[in-house]
Formats: structure tokens, C-alpha cells, sequence
């Protein structure tokens, strides 16, 4: 059971956007979440690897009709952690 | 503004962070409901399958089958995201259990009235009968998504 603990890493408004985007995926394109969140690709980019770093998300890529896709997905830490969050805010919103 | 017991955010905050999460999970929601067109195809490919093996069709099979696949992979291109799996209870093998079984007691009762009383259409009554199931799946698949979308 994930623990009710403020994440710093996800509550940034782009990676927040981004797991919440994922939470109930089990994968995305990246051009979804792109196009999703009405940012650069490059932007983009930035905030999955600081994610990747921290070990809450990981890509995948794949060849479709000669170009490259690249999916996104929330790994179990990522997820529990992402659970976590939303507890805490939620617990801040009740005080 | 009120700070809280970790004096990171306040509750302003916090409310415009759980909107934000509401917001996106409900725009990869959307993304992930079930096309009506994927329920058609998917029931049409069914059908098709329960009528070919009920009237003996060999040749013919193959089509259904390498179809079902096509409109699966056509779906992820598609909508770019791939649902939430989740782990079948009890409740879910049950279903799953009984949907196998009811394919092939329509593909059974099919091939029976066919050859035993010469019931030709009797395959054809199969296959609709399976793909309206199907179709009838779909629908409740949309059904759940819409509820989880309106937050019910």
C-alpha cells in the first residue's frame, strides 16, 4: 500500500501532468502526452527523463511503418508513488 | 492560505494539483474508451469466426482470425494508448469462463441443428447470436469508461 508522502519530483506541474496522465494506462505514445499537455517535445522530453531517473517512469520504442514510436509507462515505484501523492494532497485539501 | 503540516504547499495548491490530476485522467480515459467502430469490428470478426467454424468452413476460418488481431493493433495506432490491464478476479474468470463456454455451445448447437435436422441458417443464428454478444460487451466497456469519466 502506497505511503501518504509528498513527492517533490511529481508534484512539478509538467510531471505531475504527465502521471497523471499515465495513471490509468498502462502505456502512452509520447506524442499523446505532447500533444496532451500542449508542450514541446523537447520539454517533454526533459521532464520523462527526470522521471526515468528517479525510476517512476520508462520508455520503450518501437518501429511502426519505418518511424520510430516511443511509449511512456508509469513503472510500480512510479505508480505507488504517484498513489502516495495524491494521498498527501488529498490529506492537505482536508486540513 | 492555509500551511500545512509539511510547509510545501498550501491547500490552494494542493486543490489546483488534484484538478490537474482529475483533468488528465480523464482526457487518457477518453483516449482509451473503445471506438464503437472497434466494438462493430470486433463483433463482426467474432460472428463471422462462430459462423465459419459452426457450418464447417475450413478454408475460411483463417480470415476472422488474422482479422482480430489487425483490429486490435489498428485500435493502439489509433488511439495511441493502451488501457489498464487489470488482474481477473474471481468474478472476471467466471465471466470469462462462461462467454468460452457460450462460444462454443453456440458453435456445438450450430453445427447440431445443421446436420442433424439440416437447419442451414442454424451456423448464421450462431454468429449473430456471438456477435451480438460481443457488441454487447463493447457497449458495457464504453458504459464503464463514461462512468469513470463523469467521476460516478
Amino acid at each position: 500500500m502506497p505511503s501518504e508522502d509528498f513527492n517533490k519530483i511529481i508534484h512539478a506541474p509538467n510531471r505531475l501532468q504527465i502521471c497523471s496522465l499515465l495513471a490509468p494506462l498502462d502505456d502512452a505514445e509520447f506524442q499523446f502526452l505532447r500533444d496532451s499537455m500542449s508542450v514541446s517535445d523537447s520539454v517533454l522530453s526533459k521532464h520523462i527523463k527526470q522521471l526515468e531517473e528517479a525510476g517512476y517512469v520508462k520508455q520503450r520504442k518501437e518501429n511502426l511503418d519505418g518511424r520510430q514510436r516511443t511509449w511512456v509507462f508509469l513503472t510500480n515505484s512510479g505508480r505507488s508513488a504517484f498513489s502516495g501523492h495524491v494521498k498527501a494532497l488529498k490529506s492537505i485539501v482536508a486540513i | 492560505m492555509t500551511i500545512t503540516k509539511n510547509d510545501k504547499i498550501n491547500t490552494d495548491d494542493a486543490t489546483k494539483a488534484l484538478n490537474t490530476i482529475m483533468q488528465m485522467e480523464r482526457t487518457s480515459l477518453q483516449q482509451s474508451m473503445p471506438p464503437i467502430w472497434f466494438g462493430v469490428l470486433m463483433a463482426l470478426a467474432m460472428g463471422i469466426l462462430i459462423f465459419t467454424i459452426a457450418a464447417g468452413l475450413r478454408d475460411y476460418y483463417v480470415f476472422p482470425i488474422i482479422a482480430i488481431p489487425l483490429i486490435l493493433a489498428i485500435r493502439s495506432k489509433k488511439t495511441q494508448v493502451s488501457p489498464k490491464t487489470i488482474s481477473l478476479g474471481v468474478t472476471g474468470k467466471t465471466a470469462l469462463f462462461s462467454l468460452i463456454v457460450t462460444f462454443l455451445a453456440l458453435i456445438a448447437g450450430g453445427r447440431f441443428f445443421m446436420e442433424v435436422y439440416k437447419l442451414t441458417w442454424s451456423p448464421i443464428v450462431a454468429g449473430i447470436i456471438a456477435a451480438t454478444l460481443v457488441y454487447l460487451l463493447s457497449v458495457g466497456e464504453r458504459r464503464d469508461h463514461l462512468k469513470k469519466i463523469n467521476g460516478e
